[in-house]
């Protein structure tokens, strides 16, 4: 177990390194650099401009220089804004995306979980249907579509809520239900499929046999078997919601990194296009990493095999 | 059961309206408050006046910050700013410029001549990469300070003369030199406050951040929450508060103009920064009372590669400007009110008036392109139409290849490319049309017409004449305006005449305005000095 767990650390630990080096060359490798403006500058303006940021010395040089500051926690400055460090500027962002993503992820587990379990345990009937078909619409839906179309609704005709904006309870509503409703749709989903399937277990069989009440079968036998692939997407789904709110952030006007990491891609700011990676895939690999060991936690069978592979 | 639901459901409805925000629909408190609530496109890249570049910025700097020369609202003319008064010598050379004498900065120090000689030598200081810098290399000595041939920065031309006095010495005579001091790189800084931060190369902008930024214009930072709001309350030790109205002005960074105008529709806004082209149509056919169609110094072109085949043949550039139907493009695709260009610097600065005309003559066209070797179109190799990603850009190239298709029979391939991508093509060469806009920084034609001198930093189309770069050599020396604007008319000419440019609309500004809003004119440069403005709640 321990062995597993460090070779997973491992891993996580490779796959950083490797998504910080792939960045590193490919933003260098697109065509357009940092101070390109419509208007251009003086050649020795541009050149102090270069020299300033140590773009002037060779991509090799640079990489291991950045490399060398990103060990210390420094994530450099930003070449767009200028007064800040990149550390500033996903300090400044980060909490509210973190915000934003931990209630959608809370929404998306309360509808989601609710229309599965409520469709896995009316199989073949209407309610299966309603659930079911409400779970399509709710993927089918993209958040650029749904958060206009929601604030046209309640924001523009009926007026109960504000259109835009991060500050009281009722402007967090809409952003949160955009953003969570697709991975309510996906976990309503797998939570019926997780449902539907067990019950067809002998385990499950058993049970009724031996005359326990459904609500006792579902609560302590059917959902702990179910809730497994529930388990194995809501890391990924973490990770997701919390790196990837840009589109609903720029619709409702929410100071998030999201909208950092975009603005800064179109900028070429090489630093704040890194630094945000780096942060976002430190977060996807510790999700992920957090997801497998619940996993693990949860089903004795994973356990075994992974024991056993390792023994 | 269904009762005790339906209880639930009125209960969370009215909890919902309940603790809805503040925020968005009290527009009618904060225009009672004079509180001005303004959309200001993307967030701003800083506050440091010498490390930033771009039109949010200018908004938020210029109302912060003032300079020797103020801005007009209605775009008119010079208003004094720090400086009362100011003499120009003979030979147009020296500007002497004195004080207002209760110039003061936010924290009520007072204003000198010193703080700006601080300012621009740090402007000039290559160390900081401001930039622009360049602004002030008209400056006797500004250059040659900047790239280290000249160490001491006294003999630069610019020196205080008594404490409320400043002597600016140019190389050139320089006629558009007012112009530039209204321009925020060239506004003075507060020495003190930056050297107490670090100094003034630090690059951690601690100077800059709420509470600790000193500024001498008509407001001062009070927040700054980036990608959320910056709050400007009004500055009681400006020299001229008597003149202020407004108390405080947010300036919300808002980068989807389909929610900026969705929070002006719900009453979070009183201006939004600008409209999307295919929303002016439905406010102009509502006769929306908010809808502002303004001139704006700027003119949307295309850009011609003469290094490259066919283009580099003059009479295929004449055909294609020719063939162009710029009055159809306007009135049917845009439809925001643009007016077809007729000259590449746009009318309406001071007393110049460009004279040269670009028909719509499609015989006149074909037989150009046929005397090239064209007949019909005949041969033409395919050539490429570069444009950056946008909203509106495809739609008007597809505009542009049907229209060449149809009126010379010839085939253009469009290329889409990301703006930065964009840049780099088009720095490089490598186009052979492009679709390009140019704004003017400040009211002078020679801020257009420079673009096209000989192995100028914006020239991208390969074409130079040494006739015209010596015609503006001379525009800037020259002191009388009628033989100054005779000398860029003659330029003008040329220009159209030999075509590097296809000069397409003078540019508008569409943006939606509450009519609460007193003292905003439509003003060439957009620019609308908060000090002039002020609230007006409707009557009860």
């Amino acid at each position: 177990m321990i062995q597993w767990a460090i070779r997973r650390v491992l891993q996580g630990v490779l796959v950083l390194g490797f998504v910080i080096s792939l960045t590193f060359f490919l933003i260098r490798l697109a065509p357009g650099g940092p101070f390109d403006r419509d208007r251009n500058l003086p050649a020795e303006v541009q050149e102090k401009l270069l020299e300033t940021y140590h773009l002037d010395q060779p991509v090799f040089q640079q990489y291991t220089n950045y490399l060398g500051r990103i060990l210390h926690g420094d994530l450099g400055p930003s070449f767009i804004r200028s007064d800040r460090s990149v550390n500033q500027l996903i300090e400044a962002g980060v909490w509210i995306t973190f915000e934003l993503g931990v209630y959608a992820l809370f929404y998306a587990m309360v509808i989601g979980l609710t229309l599965g379990i409520w469709a896995g345990t009316h199989e073949g009937t209407w309610q299966d249907r309603l659930a079911m078909g409400m779970s399509l619409l709710g993927m089918g839906l993209p958040s650029f579509l749904l958060g206009p179309l929601l604030v046209w609704i309640f924001g523009m005709k009926l007026g109960w809520v504000p259109v835009s904006g991060w500050d009281s309870p009722a402007s967090k509503i809409l952003p949160v239900i955009t953003l969570g409703s697709v991975y309510a749709s996906y976990l309503a989903r797998l939570m019926r499929t997780g449902i539907v399937e067990t019950q067809r277990e002998d385990y499950i069989r058993t049970a009724r046999a031996k005359g326990l009440s459904e609500g006792a079968i579902l609560i302590g036998h059917t959902l702990r078997t179910a809730l497994i692939p529930v388990m194995n997407f809501l890391g990924p789904a973490a990770a997701a919601l919390l790196s990837g709110s840009f589109v609903v952030e720029t619709l409702f006007q929410i100071p998030g990194l999201g909208r950092f990491y975009v603005q800064a891609a179109f900028n070429r700011d090489y630093t704040m296009i890194l630094g945000t990676t780096v942060f976002l895939s430190v977060l996807v690999v510790t999700f992920n990493m957090l997801s497998d060991f619940l996993q693990m936690a949860m089903n004795p069978r994973i356990r075994l095999q992974e024991g056993g592979d390792l023994s | 059961m269904q009762k005790n639901s339906l209880k639930w459901i009125l209960v969370l409805v009215s909890m919902l309206v309940s603790c809805q925000g503040g925020s968005q629909n009290d527009l009618a408190q904060l225009t009672r408050d004079q509180i001005y609530a303004v959309g200001n496109g993307s967030e701003i890249s800083g506050l440091d006046p010498h490390r930033v570049t771009g039109v949010p910025e200018d908004h938020v700097i210029s109302t912060l910050f003032e300079g020797l020369i103020g801005e007009d609202p209605k775009g008119l003319g010079l208003l004094p700013g720090v400086a009362q008064s100011w003499r120009i010598s003979k030979d147009g050379k020296v500007y002497t410029f004195e004080f207002q004498s209760n110039a003061k900065w936010s924290n009520g120090d007072a204003v000198v001549p010193e703080d700006f000689v601080f300012a621009w030598k740090r402007l000039l200081t290559r160390d900081l990469g401001a930039e622009y810098a360049y602004l002030l290399f008209h400056l006797k000595n500004g250059r040659a300070f900047y790239d280290g041939s000249l160490k001491d920065f006294a003999q630069v031309g610019v020196k205080a003369l008594s404490p409320q006095s400043l002597e600016v010495t140019l190389e050139h005579p320089t006629p558009f030199f007012l112009e530039i001091l209204k321009f925020y790189p060239t506004y003075p800084l507060h020495r003190g406050s930056i050297e107490s931060f670090g100094g003034p190369l630090a690059r951690d902008g601690k100077w800059t951040q709420p509470g600790n930024l000193v500024s001498n214009g008509p407001f001062q930072l009070a927040q700054w929450d980036l990608n959320k709001v910056l709050v400007a309350k009004a500055n009681p030790h400006y020299w001229d508060a008597s003149m202020v109205r407004l108390k405080e002005i947010r300036f919300y960074p808002i980068d989807s103009r389909q929610t900026e105008e969705r929070m002006f529709r719900s009453g979070a806004l009183h201006k939004t920064e600008s409209l999307p082209l295919h929303k002016v149509e439905a406010y102009r056919s509502e006769n929306s009372t908010y809808l502002r169609i303004e001139p704006y110094l700027g003119i949307f072109y295309y850009m011609l590669n003469t290094a490259q085949k066919p283009l580099n043949d003059k009479r295929v550039r004449q055909a294609l400007s020719l063939a162009f139907d710029r009055k159809g493009f306007v009135e049917h695709l845009l439809k925001a009110g643009q007016k077809p260009a007729d000259s590449f610097t746009p009318p309406g600065i001071g007393r110049y008036v460009p004279k040269t005309q670009l028909p719509y003559d499609v015989d006149r066209a074909r037989q150009l392109l046929a005397e090239a070797g064209y007949p019909g179109g005949k041969g033409f190799p395919s050539i490429e139409l570069l444009y950056n990603s946008g909203e509106e850009h495809r739609t008007m190239s597809e505009a542009v290849q049907q229209m060449w298709l149809k009126n010379l029979g010839i085939r253009v391939e469009l290329v889409n490319q990301d703006w930065k991508v964009y840049l780099a093509s088009r720095k490089q060469g490598k186009y052979t049309i492009a679709r390009a806009s140019w704004i003017g920084d400040y009211m002078d034609p020679g801020t257009f017409l420079e673009l096209f001198v000989k192995d100028g930093g914006n020239n991208f189309t390969g074409w130079s004449n040494p006739r015209y770069s010596q015609w503006l050599k001379e525009t800037e020396v020259e002191m009388k305006e009628e033989r100054r604007n005779a000398l860029f008319e003659k330029m003008e000419a040329l220009l159209m005449d030999e075509v590097p440019v296809i000069p397409v609309y003078y540019y508008t500004r569409a943006y939606l305005l509450r009519p609460e809003v007193q003292g905003h004119d439509p003003q060439l440069l957009d620019r609308h000095p908060a000090k002039y403005l002020w609230l007006k709640p409707p009557a009860p």
